[in-house]
């Protein structure tokens, strides 16, 4: 039992991790904390569900459209609004992603109403049993691509020439570009990349949930996940996403279904008085 | 000679302005009694929010959560104590209100920026989903039923009475928020808002003013919650948390940080679907969304900005006050 329900909990967790390593990367790089990341994930979701089931694209071909689509998204985005308010008070870009939220939205509710869609699985349905516990190959299959997702942006990040001037601006930005990069190309393919892992983890979403508009809910646990492994630190993030993911699954056994909604909140109080900065957070020292 | 009579006519604006409004049930048809209640409201809690974000920088999502609350409470109150006269409703909510706001706003004394955001994120969710569980107390999912504002036996119905409630609250808020910040506590909050560490070196205590925004905007939220229970007189939960994006909509549009940009902000989001006419009625969050990124794009300090740019005294490249009263001064001149 709690076998299944810990898996259960990695393959949620794994989509929360892709979800709060994109909006941190975005944190990061460019200072937003980016309230639209959920719908970001939908409406590229929806996209992917056009292509699979409206347009008859071959799987894999439906994919790459789609995450050239989000990229895309992505940098209009950060283009035409998000590099306008960076240098602004943080209420002002917390409103400018919020408004970004309600137009995705509402674009989609328009394109796709409120229904709710079956999204294509592209891994096996059915169990399998190990012990007494049921396995799902769906779950072990998000698990296994969240994996190999997590190590390409890991090499990404670690060993090609931009992932290396990304780092370096979140870092410090001056010296960054002083060395000669190129810094608002880095904005744009942060956002490009930070909102293509939020397709990616729609994707892998929705076929073991329905789709439908309402999943941009899923920003507000991706920032706790966020919060809870450390903003300053990515594989903090990773780490929060998949804690926070086997928690939600393990959790409800031990209390009433009716507060299971309190838990991730329950989660981040707990965090936020214990340790602020999150599990692998280091403190800020800020000099006057 | 007549700049200085306009000048000084002016400064009545306000007044005249405030008497208009209180008269209004007098005078406007029963449609626009409603909507301008729920501007008032609107504008109440949007205060507290501005107060919070544009005077002391502490961001917040707790308004939602802080208005169920005093609306919940102060249904609970009135129907258990049958006849509680409706200030001591209003201020027992008032006195909860801050109390949770001193709650809420501890770990504010711990957070900053998007921590905070946060933390009074989860605080609304955590609300929301408590009142939903104490069922028995609030009727959870189905909602409860809300007892109009009463003294003893004698119950205040009408449209009208919530109207003259809200808008005597509305005028004696915005009286208190255009002195704040020439008192100790509102340049506390501006210094702590433009520099935490100045402001504590300059021997601000962080804590008790961070203390004292939060029960501040506590306070607005629950009693427009309570108002706004008054109004539609039945509780679900989902009101209130459809409310978030109006209240950033409205601070934002009328202008963060300024003594009437909330005011403003009302009358301009709550007009908006009148003013569309149905149109979009389908479509309304996606219209809201477009307008919040336009007027935080471009008119940054909302209509109160543009408001000072036109008419205000400094800092503006072109002051249509200035260029009006030179004018006269001109035309007085050349008689003469």
């Amino acid at each position: 039992m709690i076998l299944s329900l810990v898996i259960d909990g990695l393959a949620v967790g794994s989509i929360y991790a892709l979800v709060s390593v994109g909006l941190v990367l975005l944190v990061r790089s460019t200072g937003a904390l980016n309230f639209a990341h959920g719908d970001f994930m939908m409406f590229s979701t929806f996209i992917a569900y056009a292509f699979v089931v409206q347009f008859k694209f071959p799987f894999w071909l439906s994919i790459i459209c789609t995450l050239i689509l989000a990229a895309l998204l992505g940098v209009v985005a950060e283009r035409l609004v998000i590099r306008r308010l960076m240098s602004g008070p943080m209420s002002g870009i917390i409103m400018g992603t919020l408004g970004i939220s309600y137009i995705l939205q509402g674009i989609a509710k328009d394109v796709w109403s409120d229904d709710v869609y079956t999204f294509p699985a592209f891994f096996p349905a059915g169990h399998i049993r190990i012990g007494t516990a049921l396995i799902s190959p769906q779950n072990i299959g998000i698990i296994l691509s969240a994996l190999v997702i997590i190590s390409v942006l890991y090499l990404f990040l670690g060993k090609t020439k931009v992932g290396t001037g990304l780092r370096a601006l979140t870092q410090n930005k001056t010296a960054a570009m002083l060395m000669g990069i190129r810094i608002t190309r880095i904005y744009s393919l942060s956002w490009a990349v930070g909102i293509m892992l939020a397709a990616i983890a729609g994707v892998l979403l929705a076929p073991t949930l329905y789709l439908s508009t309402g999943m941009g809910a899923i920003t507000f646990t991706g920032i706790i996940a966020a919060i809870i492994g450390g903003f300053g630190n990515m594989f903090g993030a990773i780490i929060g996403g998949y804690l926070l993911g086997i928690l939600t699954s393990v959790l409800p056994l031990y209390i009433p279904t009716k507060l299971q909604g309190i838990i991730p909140f329950a989660l981040l109080m707990i965090v936020l008085f214990i340790k602020p900065t999150g599990i692998l957070g280091k403190r800020e020292v800020k000099k006057v | 000679m007549r700049a200085t009579v306009i000048r000084k006519w002016t400064r009545f604006l306000p007044l005249a302005f405030a008497l208009l409004y209180l008269a209004g049930p007098t005078y406007l048809p029963d449609y626009l009694i409603y909507l301008v209640t729920v501007m008032t409201i609107m504008a109440i809690v949007t205060q507290g929010l501005n107060v919070m974000i544009g005077f002391a920088g502490q961001f917040s999502f707790a308004q939602p959560g802080f208005m169920a609350f005093g609306a919940y409470f102060g249904a609970i109150l009135s129907t258990r104590l049958h006849g509680l006269p409706f200030p001591v409703t209003i201020l027992a909510v008032g006195v909860a209100s801050a109390l949770l706001g001193l709650l809420i706003g501890f770990p504010s004394l711990r957070l900053k920026g998007f921590y905070l955001a946060m933390a009074t994120f989860g605080f609304t969710s955590a609300m929301f989903e408590l009142i939903n569980y104490l069922g028995p107390l609030t009727g959870g999912n189905e909602g409860m039923y809300a007892p109009a504002p009463a003294v003893g036996r004698w119950e205040l119905t009408s449209t009208q009475s919530v109207y003259y409630i809200a808008a005597i609250s509305v005028i004696l808020i915005q009286i208190a928020v255009r002195h704040i910040g020439s008192t100790k506590t509102g340049r506390a909050w501006k210094a702590i808002r433009d520099d935490e560490i100045a402001a504590s070196s300059m021997g601000i205590h962080l804590t008790r003013e961070k203390l004292k925004v939060f029960a501040f905007g506590a306070v607005l939220a629950g009693i427009s919650g309570l108002y706004y229970s008054y109004l539609i007189r039945y509780l679900e939960t989902s009101y209130f948390s459809l409310m978030g994006l109006s209240l950033f909509l409205i601070m934002v549009s009328g202008g963060t940080g300024t003594v009437y940009g909330p005011v403003l902000g009302s009358i301009f989001i709550t007009l908006i679907p009148q003013a569309l006419g149905g149109v979009f009625s389908q479509d309304l969050n996606l219209v809201f969304g477009i307008i919040l990124v336009l007027i935080v794009l471009l008119v940054p300090r909302g209509f109160a900005g543009l408001w000072d740019r036109l008419f205000g005294r400094d800092g503006a490249a072109f002051n249509l006050r200035d260029y009006l009263l030179s004018r006269v001064s001109v035309k007085k001149a050349n008689r003469s």
